[in-house]
């Protein structure tokens, strides 16, 4: 057996439980059918049938942070290095063995041998270093963007066919796990030849994972065949995937979603709803979700919008949240409470619950102070302004929506006014670039190093809270040059205790200034049927059909 | 040949003997006087909130104490669907509104004027006709941005040029008429002639399509929430009842079907009331 | 007869320049683009003046006159540009996509007339009044019921509850059954209502109450005298209903999972792919026209009354 199964993380607590359980539900069903494989272990072949919220929209390693992209990704490019979901240790995958310098500038690789792309290619060192040149610095003819994980990266050198070296301009503690996520999957020389628009379709794309793409129909359908040649899995696995095939099968609507699995039409899908989640448990099926282990589904301030300048109603709004409610009444034991910026199993988590309490008295307290009075119509005005906020719902989020209306409920309680927008995908965008139309964002991302914390809020990547000189042309003022400092020091400290530490002190700055209201810690949630085994996720809740296989039905 | 006085005296024909000798009809008028009162006093009719709930007590199916059940965050269903049908009808009448006044009023006049007039016309409105109405409507709801007042726009627009070919048939048809040409020999001006018989004459077949198209335009809102491009919350509103409570049609079928329920009467309703007055136009009396 | 196919004709191709110069106009005043959706998503943390480069990069730039033109001339070439949100040309879109709905197109058509006639000669000829009156009102009711919903409420009876047909997963044909069905109700909804009007119509006519004092049956007559007259007309409406198909297939498909010209349609719009939405536009047109000729053309062979000259398209 697969010897990553010796570590039991409570997903895998729950494979190691199924056994049990399908006795138990044999029994009920009055079959004989599935105790036996049970016990035997995992079987070859079969097709898996999996079905997909939305369609991926491109294949470009680092375009996968999008949940659908990265599903695929995951299953057809091999990465350097190998991130053990439960310990967040690095271990080798393509890479055999790595050195690091002692200032983190210089990173070099041990490739392992034989190692070949699908299109028959060898993965060497030569095309390692043309990857990471592309992801670092982009290709502006071929329009590819730059990866988010790969910062102040000077040069690749290949120094033999097996050995490749990077060197950085500064240090960069955050590339070797960098080089672990599914935006950093290798793609063979002649992927990389193509501009980013020819990489939307999947046969397109060409690596070295365990599956390739068999077929596709483009929006609906992706064939993943296994590579019989496969030797090279993570953490020194040798042997092929179990399954033979998987069927990605775009089905958007989430009752159809649960329904075919319950019906017995799919065997493992993405994206099931808090409140279907007792349909599944009901009927013996099983829940997985996993951690995304990065920042907490949270609602940012954008503090260059004057409404929301003002810490004092900045906190007033935090306190007026009650998350205990949104929790309990939307969602289930799979969202825990947010307890911090990033979640609990993220790198450098430091628990801050006690400054997200819920306390509407506070919050009036505070609004008052800020000088925004209570008025008869049950709002706040200051100057015959109401305080009233615009926020879009996030699509991707779970139940987002309601979950904002539930908040706009919550905090008309104190007097404040938000008001959920909806709009076209362009026109979102738009909004959530001005802090004057938009004082407030759903923020949310997965990624289990502490540069997460960067990635979400450092003006020239995600940006979250809108700062001078980062992704707006619309801000007029608003830039932290300490919490910014602070974020650039996470990524450059060489010491992993000091990047953590360095990560708790951003935790506690950035809640002390209260630019974000933390929610819950999102996880991803699949259900898989009684005869899908081996279910396992990297990092951040992407599964890995390379270890997932087919009982007997 | 009906006036303006006659149409008014037919509508009030409803309640004369002949009206509430139908039953159904006398049914579909009291349904669509109760939505009256629903829009002018909800309280009325229930005493919870449209808009706030109490969390906990959220998906409970329907009961006396919930009549249609509680949605995912608790608020009453019955109560959403009481405060929503202002939303909804007035959304409702206003896409008619839109689609029959500014597609009436193109068809009236292309028809009632012929010639190459009419010939422009309507090749602008073929070529309106010629793109999707759905695909219509989503664009102006893009470019006008979200909104119930938004959307019912958008639905009307979609809905203008059928609407403009369907006058302009009645238009062109009355314009043959013999009377009409004596009208014009007696002098009568272009806009005389179509103020005072022209248009009257086309009344009654308006008046039964807009009845016919306010259930449509209730369905195409409901149709343009399913796909994202509903009012944003937490008003509520039936057709976006209707598509955010189907994720729920296993676990909480009330969601959805209840507010489903009263679309479905207000367009029954509304088809035995266009029914009445188009049979009354015709001469060909009730069938059902 | 030539000169009137040839302005018959020459009045489509108006039309389908007409739906194009207000379809690309109506695409291009909308706020924001493709590249906005494609490019501005924080996972690529894309500065504004690299946004800017990668416009530039598509041409998307360039003057909007001269879009127009290039736009109009690739199509006339066949050529219908490039999705930026799929990142494929439009062609190998509309290729995987138009076959499926055509499919479905055609089979709820057919479904959608065949139900439209059983209602309407049912609720003719039925024995008992209150029967005929059910029945009469029956296109009312199906006609009021949102599609999405009935074609969920389909797929969690007939497919998960009954288990009759799969959802997922099913072969070309058999991934047709629940959407045909779903999406023929709001057609043929209309349909019946026109054809019972029709057939009420005709059965007022003098001559049908000469037939029937000649000694001819109800039935008879329906069928010999009443149904031949009013189904003409009734295949005309069909023939624009044939448009409508459209906006059921953007639902139905998205429901069903179909990867038609609906589901295209609908993730153009969320992405503002305007090459695609352009390629949608002038497909619907191009079938309306074609449709509309056809009738056209076909009517005076059936119906000898109308004077060629005289009819316009509409």
């Amino acid at each position: 057996m697969y010897r990553r199964k010796a570590s039991l993380s409570p997903v895998r607590g729950m494979c190691a439980a199924l056994p049990a359980l399908l006795v138990v539900l044999s029994a009920s069903f009055g079959s004989a059918v599935f105790p036996a494989m049970a016990a035997e272990g995992p079987i070859q072949g079969g097709t898996l049938i999996y079905l997909e919220h939305q369609a991926h929209t491109n294949l470009y390693s680092p375009s996968g942070g999008f949940y659908p992209n990265g599903g695929i990704l995951n299953q057809i490019t091999d990465r350097l290095t190998w991130q053990d979901p439960v310990s967040l240790e690095m271990k080798p995958w393509v890479a055999t063995s790595w050195e690091i310098n002692a200032d983190y500038t210089q990173f070099t690789f041990h490739i392992r041998p034989g190692i070949t792309f699908s299109d028959g290619s060898k993965l060497d060192a030569a095309v390692v270093a043309e990857n990471f040149d592309i992801f670092a610095r982009g290709s502006k003819a071929r329009r590819l963007p730059v990866s988010e994980v790969v910062n102040n990266y000077a040069r690749s050198e290949v120094i033999d066919p097996l050995t490749v070296r990077f060197d950085f301009n500064t240090p960069s503690p955050g590339f070797l796990q960098g080089t672990s996520v599914i935006g950093s999957g290798l793609l063979s020389h002649a992927t990389l030849q193509r501009s980013f628009d020819e990489l939307g379709l999947g046969t397109h794309i060409i690596g070295s994972g365990p599956f390739v793409i068999a077929d596709e129909i483009v929006g609906k359908e992706v064939d993943l065949a296994a590579r019989p040649d496969y030797r090279w899995g993570p953490d020194g696995a040798t042997r092929r995937a179990w399954l033979d095939r998987v069927r990605i099968l775009v089905t958007p609507e989430d009752s159809i979603r649960l329904g075919a699995l319950l019906a017995g039409q799919a065997d493992f899908i993405r994206d099931v709803a808090a409140y279907d989640e007792e349909q599944v448990r009901l009927r013996g099926y099983m829940l997985y979700a996993p951690s995304t282990r990065g920042v907490n589904n949270a609602l940012a301030f954008r503090p260059d919008n004057p409404l929301v300048a003002d810490r004092r109603v900045r906190a007033a709004l935090l306190h007026a949240t009650n998350r205990e409610e949104i929790v309990t009444a939307l969602f289930s034991g799979n969202y825990p409470l947010a307890r911090s910026v990033i979640a609990t199993k993220a790198a450098g988590f430091e628990d801050l619950s006690r400054q997200l309490a819920f306390d509407p008295a506070l919050a009036a307290h505070l609004l008052d102070e800020a000088g925004w009075h209570l008025a008869d119509d049950g709002l706040r005005y200051k100057d015959n302004q109401p305080l009233a906020l615009g926020i879009h719902f996030a699509l991707p989020q779970p139940q987002n929506r309601t979950m904002l209306e539930l908040i706009a409920q919550q905090w008309r309680r104190v007097g404040v006014q938000l008001n959920v927008m909806s709009g076209s995908t362009a026109g979102v965008i738009i909004d959530n670039l001005d802090p004057a139309r938009t004082p407030l964002m759903m923020a949310e991302v997965g990624r289990a190093d502490p540069d997460v914390l960067k990635s979400e809020f450092y003006p020239s990547n995600r940006d979250i809270l809108l700062q001078k000189g980062g992704q707006s042309t619309k801000v007029q003022s608003f830039a932290d040059a300490r919490l910014n400092a602070l974020l650039q020091a996470i990524s450059a400290d060489v010491n992993p205790q000091d990047r953590l530490r360095k990560t708790q002190e951003a935790q506690e700055y950035i809640l002390d200034a209260c630019y974000v209201i933390p929610i819950l810690e999102e996880p991803q949630v699949y259900a898989g049927a009684p005869a899908v085994h081996g279910v396992s996720f990297e990092a951040v809740g992407r599964p890995n059909f390379y270890d997932m296989w087919l009982g007997a039905r | 040949m009906i006036g303006y006085a006659v149409l008014v005296r037919r509508l009030a024909g409803f309640w004369t003997m002949r009206g509430v000798a139908s039953p159904t009809l006398g049914i579909s008028i009291a349904f669509i006087a109760m939505l009256a009162l629903m829009v002018l006093c909800p309280a009325l009719f229930t005493h919870y909130s449209g808009i706030d709930g109490a969390a906990s007590e959220h998906l409970q199916a329907p009961s006396a104490r919930h009549l249609f059940g509680t949605d995912q965050l608790g608020r009453d269903v019955f109560a959403r669907v009481v405060y929503g049908a202002s939303r909804t009808l007035s959304a409702a009448i206003l896409a008619v509104g839109v689609g029959l006044g500014v597609g009436g009023a193109i068809g009236l006049l292309a028809g009632a004027a012929g010639g190459r007039v009419e010939a422009v016309v309507m090749g602008l409105v073929d070529i309106m006709l010629s793109i999707p109405e759905l695909l219509l409507s989503l664009s102006v709801l893009i470019l006008s941005g979200f909104g119930t007042l938004h959307a019912a726009v958008a639905v009307g627009i979609g809905q203008l040029p059928s609407l403009a070919r369907v006058v302009r048939g009645d238009a062109r048809r009355i314009r043959a008429l013999e009377f009409v040409e004596a009208a014009y020999g007696a002098g009568g001006t272009f806009a005389s002639v179509v103020r005072r018989h022209i248009l009257p004459n086309c009344l009654t077949s308006i008046a039964s399509l807009s009845v016919l198209r306010f259930s449509t335009a209730i369905l195409s809102i409901s149709t343009l929430s399913f796909l994202g491009y509903g009012a944003p919350p937490p008003a509520p509103e039936w057709g976006l009842m209707i598509a955010d409570g189907r994720n729920y049609l296993a676990t909480a079928w009330w969601m959805s079907s209840f507010p489903g329920l009263m679309a479905l009467l207000v367009a029954l309703a509304a088809h035995r009331i266009s029914h009445a007055i188009s049979a009354r136009e015709s001469g060909t009396g009730n069938r059902s | 007869m030539f000169p009137y196919l040839l302005r018959r004709i020459l009045h489509a191709l108006l039309i389908l320049l007409g739906a194009f110069t207000f379809s690309f106009i109506l695409l291009q005043v909308m706020p924001g683009d493709a590249i906005t959706v494609k490019f501005q998503d924080p996972d690529l943390g894309l500065t504004p003046q690299q946004i800017a480069e990668i416009r530039l990069s598509y041409g998307a730039d360039g003057s909007r006159v001269a879009q127009y033109f290039h736009t109009l001339t690739g199509m006339l070439r066949g050529d219908f540009g490039y999705s930026v949100q799929q990142g494929v040309p439009v062609s190998t879109l509309l290729r995987t996509t138009l076959p499926v709905t055509l499919r479905l197109a055609a089979f709820s058509f057919v479904v959608a007339i065949l139900e439209a006639m059983a209602i309407a000669f049912l609720a003719t000829a039925l024995p008992f009044a209150f029967l005929r009156r059910m029945l009469a009102a029956l296109p009312g009711f199906l006609g009021a019921i949102p599609v999405f919903w009935f074609g969920i409420a389909l797929i969690q009876f007939l497919s998960f509850k009954l288990r009759l047909v799969p959802v997922v997963g099913a072969g070309p044909y058999e991934a047709m059954i629940l959407p045909t069905l779903a999406i023929s109700l709001p057609i043929g909804a209309p349909l019946a209502q026109v054809l019972l009007g029709n057939l009420d119509e005709i059965a007022a006519r003098p001559f049908v109450a000469v037939v029937r004092t000649k000694g001819a049956g109800a039935l008879w007559t329906l069928f010999h005298h009443v149904a031949p007259n009013a189904i003409l007309p009734f295949l005309t409406i069909s023939g624009l209903v044939f448009g409508e198909l459209l906006a059921g297939a953007v639902v139905t498909e998205t429901i069903f999972g179909l990867n038609g010209i609906g589901q295209l349609t609908q993730q153009a719009v969320a992405g503002q792919d305007v090459a695609v939405l352009q390629a949608v536009v002038m497909i619907s047109a191009a079938a309306y026209v074609l449709i509309n000729l056809t009738i056209d053309l076909v009517y005076p062979l059936f119906d000898p009354r109308i004077h060629l000259q005289g009819r316009t398209m509409s």
